[in-house]
């Protein structure tokens, strides 16, 4: 068994057949010549025009020189951001799409391969172009070195984290692609999705540098933002008193990242055959996740301080900062786990859904089966929702407990509570807008706007209402906003957590139960439908 | 050796394909008919593993499609009714790629790239791109590349759909070739008199249900036990039907003006009485020919057209 895993692993990492063809047909013809020439002339281009600025400061004082010297390496570096942000989703984001549409898939998998072979394949073709282009740029980052505006270290780091990004990047348009049905929709997605990671990992790193310690010990988080390489790219975190460089917490991360977008996309790729193992990876990683996000052992460096806090801005205190303290309010860890959670806002209808699509369909095979968890079948939807959010807050109460620090468990399992009861919610909807019976992909747009007014609408009107008060988000009308419990603003408490979930039940129940007859109906009607 | 036993799939309420067995030997050529949503490319896309069955196997020398679908990929070449061609490479670099697919060592690669190439008629356009070979050349570039790891059992899924009369009689040759090599062959078609020359086994399905299976002449002689004849007169024919209905063996006489429709079950000698009976009754006899039943009609007479 371990001999066959051996040769699978190496087959799939080493003269991979689908790497070398995308590859070879990446670099064929004029395209490639062109690109790069335009990257190199890009590239060039903003160099020269900002070392001519540097240039021309004569009669400055050395420390300005310095920091000029250093703003050119930093623009070198976010330019390059720049070229990775824009090529790598274009190249991922066409990889399965234009196959399906080429229909060669079904040859593909006809032949003993396995979905993860043939989409390592396809990842390690962009990943491969990836670094051509860094390679490329080596030159221009070698004059940063020279001028002084940084040491090949820093090059090395930040060349390193710019890979990876890029890695992610592709594995995001590898999966959107994989969903998709159409070339321009696979494009558009993706990079959606790629810029909205690139913000929020810009704020998170931005808060990284505004709230961390100082130097080059610096909370990991400055390292996740493309843009920021060039300063994030040499720090490190203090782990039980070794200091990791960040690039290694940062490609961690992201390799797992790309372990959980491929094992969507085979999931995809295999009929469903894979979504056991995604989701028990998904079971695993966010156990891991909730356990490893609640305290950390306590340590005191500012990779401590986002994971106690950083997730809940609004409970920023002196102590969290400090990181030395031995209590985590219960409040803040509830509404950490709830946040760690939210992700899974972006699945939840697609997993709960059922009806037709055109090419396949979901049939709606029970409301709650705990043996169907695993399967990706509508009854597995809640029991896995449940499940997630379980291992999530146990992940976190684990940590906390052992690591000497008291959890008030009346005030914490509230936001357990709370949170059960808000994907129940949101399964409850997912029921009811499928037994409408408009299909996949109705459901899924009528989820999201039921979404966008639970959760969005309220925000803009009560902004609306409150402008031009003192404290606007301390006032009276936000208690009636559902997602007040876990907001990071003003106190809120365990009871309103406990209010919330238990209106969230009682709207789920309502919900459900309008779905009931619809659902049977539903059914009949799918039948006839697909015969 | 193929064995499928009783292969189902159900999608949601809708029966695609219900317990269709059979069993192939090595050299059999298949020809699997039936209409348009009859259930032929399940049944295929099933024993090619891309489908798993709700219910059934199949087995391929002695590798179930559901216990061990890898072994059954390496076993098998599967050509859909589509090409499904890279337009960016060439055709070596094609087959190189399904080579590598398929496991063949890289050593060994460039010598089977070879062969498929000479036995497909391609070696002249070894370094040509893909995008441009004509239809028939692109039709055998596929046949190429499920043959590159050197299969047990070739799935052709409508292989002569869109092709020329050329390009059929060249495809046939090939499939011949094929089954001579002791591949087993599954051919699916609509095109029912090319399968008759070809194919030494048929199978009919409709509506997920296979009709019949066996031999060609046996699936034709099953469904005719009843043999006819035609008789063309000079004269009108209503006049002789009281003298070939006395002959023993002559079950029924239609007439058609002149011309007569004789069903017989008999010996020989009484077939010999039917000739003589309107030749000596002075009948003025033109010709008499035995009805001919084709796979064809064995086709029209099984089916309804109707499908799920």
């Amino acid at each position: 068994m371990l001999q066959n895993w051996i040769r699978q692993t190496r087959r799939t990492y080493f003269g991979n057949a689908a790497a070398q063809r995308d590859f070879r047909v990446q670099l064929r013809g004029n395209r490639s010549i062109i690109v790069f020439g335009l990257y190199l002339a890009i590239l060039i281009g903003v160099a020269y025009i900002q070392y001519r600025g540097v240039e021309s400061q004569a009669g400055v004082s050395l420390s300005t020189i310095q920091y000029s010297l250093k703003s050119f390496y930093s623009t070198i570096m976010a330019l390059l951001a720049g070229m990775v942000v824009l090529i790598t989703p274009a190249l991922a984001a066409t990889a399965i799409i234009v196959e399906r549409q080429r229909r060669s898939l079904d040859l593909v998998f006809s032949a003993p391969v396995e979905p993860r072979y043939y989409l390592v394949g396809k990842l390690m073709a962009v990943y491969r172009y990836i670094w051509m282009l860094l390679i490329l740029a080596l030159p221009v980052a070698a004059a940063c070195v020279v001028l002084g505006g940084a040491n090949w270290l820093d090059v090395l780091s930040a060349f390193i984290l710019l890979s990876f990004h890029g890695l992610a990047y592709a594995a995001v348009g590898l999966y959107v692609s994989t969903i998709s049905t159409k070339l321009i929709g696979a494009i558009g997605r993706t990079y959606i999705t790629v810029m909205v990671i690139v913000f929020v990992t810009s704020v998170w790193a931005g808060a990284g540098f505004a709230f961390g310690t100082q130097g080059r010990e610096r909370p990991f988080t400055v390292a996740m933002s493309p843009f920021m390489v060039a300063d994030g790219g040499n720090t490190y975190t203090v782990l039980s008193g070794f200091q990791v460089p960040n690039w290694v917490l940062v490609g961690a991360l992201i390799l797992v990242f790309v372990r959980m977008c491929l094992l969507g996309a085979g999931s995809v790729l295999s009929d469903g055959r894979e979504i056991k193992n995604l989701r028990m990876s998904w079971t695993v990683i966010m156990a891991v996740i909730g356990f490893a996000l609640s305290n950390f052992g306590g340590g005191a460096t500012g990779a401590t301080f986002f994971m106690t806090r950083g997730l809940n801005p609004g409970a920023i205190s002196a102590q969290a900062v400090s990181g030395t303290g031995a209590s985590v309010a219960a409040g803040d860890l509830g509404t950490g786990a709830f946040w760690l959670l939210f992700p899974f806002i972006f699945s939840i209808f697609g997993v709960s859904a059922f009806g037709t699509d055109g090419h396949g369909w979901q049939r709606p095979n029970g409301w709650f089966t705990p043996k169907e968890v695993f399967s990706g079948t509508p009854a597995g939807a809640l029991p896995f929702a449940l499940l997630l959010t379980t291992v999530t807050f146990v992940g976190q109460y684990v940590n906390t407990s052992l690591s000497g620090s008291a959890v008030n468990v009346v005030a914490y399992l509230p936001y357990y509570f709370y949170s059960v009861g808000f994907w129940t919610l949101l399964w409850a909807a997912t029921r009811l807008a499928s037994s409408i019976g408009g299909g996949l992909k109705a459901t899924q747009t009528t989820c999201v706007l039921f979404c966008i007014i639970l959760l969005v609408a309220p925000v803009v009107f009560f902004s609306l209402i409150n402008a031009g008060i003192d404290k606007p988000f301390e006032q009276p009308v936000w208690n009636f906003y559902i997602l007040r419990p876990v907001l990071p603003v003003g106190t809120p408490t365990f009871l309103s957590a406990l209010v919330y979930g238990v209106l969230f039940f009682f709207a789920a129940a309502a919900l459900y139960a309008l779905s009931i007859n619809r659902t049977k109906q539903m059914t009949r009607t799918l039948e006839v439908d697909v015969a | 050796m193929l064995e499928v036993k009783k292969l189902r799939k159900e999608y949601g309420g809708l029966t695609a394909v219900n317990g269709v067995s059979f069993e192939l030997q090595p050299g059999d050529i298949f020809g699997f008919i039936g209409s348009n949503g009859a259930g032929k490319t399940t049944t295929i896309r099933m024993i090619s593993t891309l489908l798993e069955p709700t219910s059934g196997t199949a087995i391929l020398n002695g590798h179930d499609v559901r216990k061990d679908p890898m072994a059954i990929r390496r076993s098998i070449g599967y050509m859909p009714d589509f090409f499904g061609l890279y337009d960016d490479v060439k055709v070596w670099e094609y087959l190189d790629f399904f080579a590598a697919l398929y496991e063949v060592p890289p050593r060994d690669r460039p010598g089977v790239i070879d062969n498929v190439l000479e036995l497909t008629d391609l070696t002249v356009k070894r370094d040509a791109f893909v995008q441009s070979l004509s239809r028939g050349m692109q039709q055998r570039l596929c046949l190429a590349r499920c043959l590159v790891h050197d299969p047990a059992l070739l799935l052709l899924d409508e292989p002569a759909s869109g092709l020329d009369p050329r390009a059929r009689s060249e495809l046939k040759e090939l499939i011949v070739e094929l089954g001579r090599m002791g591949k087993i062959v599954i051919v699916s078609s609509h095109i029912l008199p090319e399968l008759a020359d070809f194919c030494n086994t048929v199978g009919i399905i409709e509506r997920g249900e296979m009709l019949a299976f066996g031999g060609v002449n046996e699936i034709v002689r099953s469904m005719q036990p009843v043999r006819a004849f035609k008789a063309s007169l000079i004269r009108d024919g209503e006049g002789a039907i009281p003298t070939l209905t006395r002959i023993p063996g002559v079950l029924k006489v239609e007439s058609n003006e002149s011309d007569l429709r004789i069903e017989f079950e008999g010996s020989k000698e009484q077939q010999a009485e039917i000739a003589k009976a309107l030749v000596e009754g002075g009948f003025g006899l033109l010709g008499l020919r035995e009805e001919e039943t084709n796979l064809e009609d064995v086709f029209l007479k099984l089916t309804t057209g109707a499908v799920n």
